[in-house]
């Protein structure tokens, strides 16, 4: 697979170290966990039972 | 010709990546992957962090590098199925427009990435492959049998 990365982490903006990213991340869940059960809370059944399709479609001898 | 993309860390068994996005300004996108009521099927969040450690999840950060955000999306995405190999990945559109772009974008990278993964558009409830005249505001991304060794 070809990569190329444009960045190399040189811009990251001041105020972010990867301790800062810990201190944060139980929001950043929470936050992006509150989306994903609103998100999911829309699906139809029909949609439900079209993702168990293709995983059985997909995992079938 | 394949976009480039940003260097990601990963934390949390590859739940969760983060990158800089460099365009007009540097801002710290984060990339999440959050398990749903569906047996080993995950969401994908994408947000801004702001300084305050709030996120915002539906940011239009319009800032000048839509493609490499989303090329580096699809290759965490990659990333993610190739440590939960037969989870399923459910990506959807906040908008109509947002949707037209997740498909250019995931035909532009299906270019690069169709080898190694199987993507359904959702029309209405039914899956189907892929087709540019079409606009789809779910897509399903898993990884295809035998390619796990890239």
């Amino acid at each position: 697979m070809e990569t190329k990365i444009r960045d190399k982490k040189g811009n990251v903006p001041d105020w972010f170290t990867p301790e800062k990213l810990e201190e944060f991340r139980p929001a950043i869940e929470a936050a992006a966990q509150e989306k994903v059960d609103r998100l999911v809370a829309a699906w139809t059944p029909e949609f439900r039972a079209a993702l168990r399709k293709l995983r059985e479609r997909k995992t079938a001898p | 010709m394949n976009a480039a993309f940003y260097e990601t860390e990963w934390y949390s068994e590859c739940l969760m990546f983060w990158f800089t996005s460099t365009g007009k300004e540097s801002i710290i996108k984060v990339i999440l992957f959050k398990p749903t009521e569906e047996f080993d099927v995950y969401e994908i969040a994408l947000g801004d962090l702001n300084p305050d450690g709030s996120i915002d999840l539906d940011a239009r950060s319009d800032n000048g590098d839509t493609e490499e955000v989303l090329s580096t999306v699809a290759k965490a995405v990659l990333f993610f199925l190739s440590d939960h190999i037969e989870a399923q990945v459910v990506i959807e559109a906040s908008s109509d427009s947002r949707a037209r772009l997740y498909q250019i974008a995931i035909k532009k990278e299906m270019t690069d990435l169709g080898n190694y993964l199987v993507i359904y558009g959702f029309d209405n409830e039914n899956p189907e492959v892929l087709r540019s005249d079409k606009n789809y505001k779910k897509f399903v991304i898993s990884l295809k049998e035998n390619r796990l060794e890239f």
